[in-house]
């Protein structure tokens, strides 16, 4: 049953079970009242909350704000992880003198710095990007730097044998063979920073999706608060499809 | 000065835990133009590290390596280097791999000389294709289009089809021949096989186990187009042969 129609409809079932389950038992929980719509509204309560904030121009505001944020800190981090990481594997150097810093901020949750950093820099763009960045930070340092090392020797050579400067090694060997790595670390990286935002947003925030679940929550209305959930979930997979076409694009070499 | 390869007094020797451990001793070897040289010995001889010497991979102490009069001090393109594993990069079609080493020469000239290189390993139609898409013996070929294309003075062959099925062994081997005549390089082909010693090389180079020693050196006095069903060719495989194998050799013609 592999491949052709049959195999595909089959396939799709299987994906589609769970979700339909949980949709259904839903359903059925809300409509028989068996749960108070005060706790889980209905699946109509939600598509027309959905439909209210989108026709209002709200849902396509807040995730717009939510979506800037993650860009910004989501790409320092790419800028500063992929450059820190091939200096750090390169350099043993440079490597001792950030790593025990790294190694315990890396330890450090996000959501512990917040507190701090509100002190510093209050409830503004700032505190949100910082978070982001540093969250989706490391994961990128970190693949990036084995990428570099596990580029093989024999690959190194033939750049010797062709005299390639250090530039031309990087970006003609290093680089390429870094790519499904760099894509690793920038998938995990961007659901990292997805995740914070609307951690950050929740936590310290007047705008995005975060802050429309909680703002939500405290006028009890538990249909926005779905919305805004899931949406998060929509939008992250989105984000995380899109990395795997860009990736697949890139390197052809790879579709086998 | 008529050589265009001329070692003499060259050692080699590793520090491994502390230990000096001598690879190669005392090699003297010169080698003219045109000629196919062939050095054979047991895996862990030394013959790899000597081929890098040559190549200019591997660093030496001991003695002189001269290239066209020169010092050998690191790579170079008067030396063409083709290892057992083809390391063609993944990330390039063939027809760019085949260029690898051209990154100064001129546009035209350079398809050019792409092309004529993909005819001459019969290649031409792969331009466009990745590694993994060609078997093990293709991407054989394109690694020697590849040494080739930067015109070396020298091709420096390193147990170039010992990874090779034994049928597409003989297939490049034959290849080579015509290669030979076409090109009329120096050749200096490093393997572990007899067969292929006696039949590609001018000359056969016996190395001794380690630390290497040349041992013995036997002029093959056969055209370059040779027959393996003929006596001659026999002949000159059973003395590079009894050379590896003289106790089993004699034993054996006792038992039948």
């Amino acid at each position: 049953m592999r491949g052709g129609a049959p195999g595909k409809i089959t396939a799709a079932l299987n994906t589609l079970i769970l979700p339909i389950i949980m949709l259904v038992s839903w359903h059925i929980v809300t409509h028989f009242k068996i749960c108070p719509p005060t706790v889980l509204p209905g699946i109509p309560d939600v598509i027309k909350a959905f439909g209210r904030q989108a026709l209002s121009g709200q849902f396509f505001e807040d995730l717009g704000i939510s979506l800037i944020r993650v860009v910004k800190g989501f790409l320092i981090a790419a800028v500063s992880g992929v450059s820190l990481g091939v200096i750090m594997a390169v350099s043993l150097r440079t490597n001792r003198f950030f790593k025990a810093v790294f190694e315990a901020l890396r330890q450090i949750p996000t959501i512990a710095i917040i507190p701090l950093l509100i002190i510093w820099f209050g409830i503004g763009e700032t505190t949100k990007v910082i978070m982001i960045a540093k969250s989706a930070f490391f994961p990128i340092l970190l693949n990036t730097i084995s990428s570099i090392r596990e580029t093989p020797g024999g690959y190194l050579e033939l750049a010797r044998i062709y005299k390639l400067k250090p530039l031309q090694t990087y970006l003609s060997i290093y680089f390429p063979f870094s790519i499904p790595y760099l894509f690793t670390g920038l998938r995990l990286a961007l659901g990292a920073a997805w995740t914070t935002v609307v951690a950050a947003e929740i936590v310290a925030s007047s705008s995005g999706i975060g802050y429309r679940i909680n703002d939500a929550r405290m006028l009890m209305e538990p249909d926005t608060v779905i919305v805004g959930i899931l949406s998060i979930g929509a939008v992250g997979s989105l984000m995380d499809k899109g990395l795997v076409c860009l990736e697949k694009r890139i390197t052809p070499w790879l579709n086998k | 000065m008529n050589h265009i390869l001329d070692v003499t007094g060259l050692s080699k020797s590793y520090r491994v835990d502390g230990m000096e451990l001598s690879v190669l001793q005392d090699i003297d070897l010169q080698v003219e133009h045109g000629e196919c040289v062939a050095i054979v010995g047991n895996s862990g001889c030394g013959k790899s590290t000597l081929l890098k010497i040559i190549a200019g991979l591997v660093p030496y102490e001991n003695g002189q390596v001269l290239c066209n009069g020169r010092n050998i001090t690191g790579p170079g393109t008067d030396r063409g280097v083709v290892f057992q594993d083809h390391r063609l990069l993944p990330w390039l079609t063939i027809a760019e791999n085949v260029g690898f080493g051209l990154k100064q020469t001129p546009r035209a000239r350079k398809q050019q000389i792409i092309s004529d290189y993909l005819k001459m390993v019969n290649l031409d139609g792969f331009e466009k294709a990745y590694p993994h898409q060609l078997s093990g013996g293709m991407s054989q070929r394109a690694a020697i289009a590849r040494a080739l294309a930067g015109a070396p003075e020298i091709l420096l062959m390193d147990e170039p089809f010992g990874a090779l099925d034994a049928l597409t062994r003989i297939t490049l081997q034959q290849e080579m021949i015509r290669i030979r005549r076409e090109q009329k390089k120096t050749v200096i082909l490093i393997t572990h096989d007899i067969d292929e010693a006696v039949f590609l090389g001018n000359r056969v180079i016996i190395m001794s186990e380690r630390p290497g020693r040349i041992l013995r050196t036997i002029s093959i006095e056969l055209p370059l187009e040779r027959d393996r069903a003929s006596s001659d060719f026999s002949y000159y495989v059973s003395r590079v042969y009894k050379h590896f194998f003289k106790d089993r050799s004699t034993n054996e013609e006792y038992n039948i």
